[in-house]
């Protein structure tokens, strides 16, 4: 079940800032949550391997360098110094 | 039908086209009904965050002057608002995105265009998708417009309700744990989730990358099957997406599976009794009809949960109140790290619930407790489908265990709100094609949901057609 401060810590992880309202009822409607998820506990997985869970497919395609589409072009043109396909900002 | 006159709550794909063909109404025509009739409508549902008149009617106009019209010509369509639309508002309905304009179009949107559809708005919806009501929404909640004291169901709610309401013929919305699904269930219209992998998700929002899928509503099969056609196929820009060979199974005969763990507990007896209703008729057809057991759907929430948080707090990871054009006044901040912690407190409390539930479950110590085990878990739903389907060609179910409920009923209540999804987020960690339509014609309407073979999705609509005639 989750406590107070645990709730907190993970906020601030995460970077969602609550207040203490909020933080009390997510801590009330996360744990009962967690109490429901924890059936997951009663199912036997030992016949999986996590390694080989399926349908997996990989899409390959050549590797080639192609125009820089629309959109780039926009957001060059939007930008006002640039040079090339690059934007350029004061050197630091 | 009388084409004559200009009822656009009747009009499907195939009157407007040949409506617009034969010349008895002009696309323009159409875009100008189509709006009166959401002007009064959407008053008392409000299915719409935004509208997008001037270039639905010049969009109309163009179509007008095409000579030959192609398959969705002039036929207006509400797109959910997590979908891009170059240079067009796209909220999610997320304070985070109020002044979001999309930079480019989903390829959904692309191959919409290209095919005619005319976007005449952006539907409301729970925030980022996250929820099964619409009450979500951070701007204005969506009425039932079938009793407007019900939610409309969600997350695509707004898209649902604005079908049933007659302001569309058919709506885009996407699907993660049931968000077209139990909608088109709440609002008594057809709503169809294709298989993982057969519609391009580039432009989507992504909420749980490994379960989203964008599909259509429509007033029947037909209609979400020529929206289908449009959309589907692979597309370089979504790694995911794959091109498959159609292989529409020419026999004439199928058999339906009638798993026993969707009739349990939970499920309301007016939702089984309408669904056992429409079996019985099915089964006077002749059709073949068998009792199947999935095992593993009683762990398939919870597993659903675990996998969906942990993608949301990943994916929402983006979203820091810098980028993509939040434009609202910004709180001092005496840090980078408090701009980002006031930024994302913009955050409805059900996206904050399920990033902080996703960021715990992920966390070291407890990731092989949830993650891990969830995804082992929902290895063993995958299988149960497999094997089930050596047997069967479909699998009937109701969509919703629920009729739709008041507006406020569940709202305080997250996880009352969450087993709502419990029969429709099994086909999403399956990846398989699933599709809800309506089975009742008084009353509250009561979902069938039918499932497929995943990439089946061409037979799961044939069969899907076929119950529709019997219903």
């Amino acid at each position: 079940m989750f406590k107070k401060e645990t709730i907190e810590k993970i906020a601030d992880l995460a970077r969602v800032e609550m207040d203490e309202k909020t933080k009390d009822k997510m801590k009330d409607d996360l744990s009962k949550v967690l109490n429901y998820v924890d059936k997951l506990k009663e199912v036997d997985v030992s016949g999986v391997d996590f390694k080989s869970i399926s349908p997996i497919f990989n899409r390959v395609r050549e590797d080639r360098v192609e125009d820089v589409d629309e959109v780039t072009k926009e957001k060059m043109r939007a930008m006002g110094k640039n040079k090339d396909s690059y934007f350029r900002v004061e050197s630091i | 039908m009388n084409l004559e006159k200009l009822e656009v709550e009747k009009l499907g794909i195939e009157e407007i086209k040949s409506g617009i063909g034969q010349g008895f109404f002009s696309a323009n025509e159409l875009i100008v009904e189509t709006y009166k009739k959401i002007k009064s409508e959407d008053r008392k549902v409000s299915a719409f965050i935004s509208l997008t008149e001037d270039e639905a009617i010049r969009r109309a106009k163009e179509i007008d002057k095409l000579k030959n019209y192609p398959s969705m010509a002039g036929v207006p369509v509400v797109v959910k608002d997590n979908i891009l639309i170059k240079d067009t508002k796209t909220t999610a309905a997320s304070r985070i995105l109020e002044y979001f304009r999309a930079p480019y179009n989903a390829t959904v949107i692309k191959k919409m265009e290209k095919a005619g559809a005319i976007v005449v708005g952006k539907g409301n919806m729970d925030e980022f998708a996250m929820g099964g009501s619409t009450e979500n929404s951070a701007f204005f909640p969506t009425k039932n417009p079938l009793d407007l004291s019900k939610v409309p169901g969600g997350s695509s709610g707004g898209p649902a309700a604005a079908v049933a309401a007659g302001m569309v013929p058919v709506a885009l919305g996407s699907d993660t744990g049931g968000s077209i699904r139990q909608p088109a269930s709440f609002c008594g219209v057809v709503g169809f989730k294709p298989s993982y992998g057969r519609v391009s998700r580039h432009g989507l929002m992504a909420m749980s990358s490994s379960l989203d899928q964008i599909g259509p509503f429509a007033r029947s099969v037909k209609d979400a099957r020529v929206v289908f056609d449009v959309i589907k196929g692979s597309d370089p820009k979504d790694a995911t997406s794959l091109e498959i060979e159609e292989k529409e199974s020419k026999k004439k005969s199928f058999r339906l599976g009638i798993p026993k763990e969707y009739f349990v507990e939970g499920v309301e007896d007016e939702v089984v009794s309408e669904v056992r209703k429409v079996i019985r008729k099915i089964e006077k057809k002749g059709i073949e009809v068998e009792k199947v057991s999935l095992p593993h759907t009683e762990y398939a929430l919870a597993c659903y949960q675990i996998i969906m948080s942990c993608e949301v707090s990943a994916n929402m990871a983006r979203y820091d109140g810098i980028r993509y054009g939040l434009e609202v006044e910004r709180p001092e901040a005496e840090s980078i790290e408090e701009t980002y912690l006031k930024n994302r407190g913009l955050f409805g409390d059900e996206v904050k619930r399920r990033i902080i539930l996703g960021t715990f479950a992920l966390s070291s110590g407890y990731y092989e407790a949830y993650y891990m085990r969830a995804e082992k878990v929902r290895e063993l739903i995958r299988r149960d489908f497999e094997e089930v389907f050596e047997k069967v060609d479909a699998i009937v179910t109701p969509t919703s265990p629920i009729l739709p409920f008041n507006i406020g009923e569940k709202i305080e209540d997250p996880l009352a709100m969450y087993l709502a999804d419990m029969l429709t987020v099994p086909a999403n960690l399956a990846g398989l094609p699933a599709i809800s339509i309506p089975c009742k014609n008084e009353g509250l309407p009561v979902g069938l949901q039918v499932m497929g073979e995943r990439f089946e999705d061409e037979n799961l609509l044939t069969i899907a057609e076929e119950i529709e005639k019997i219903i």
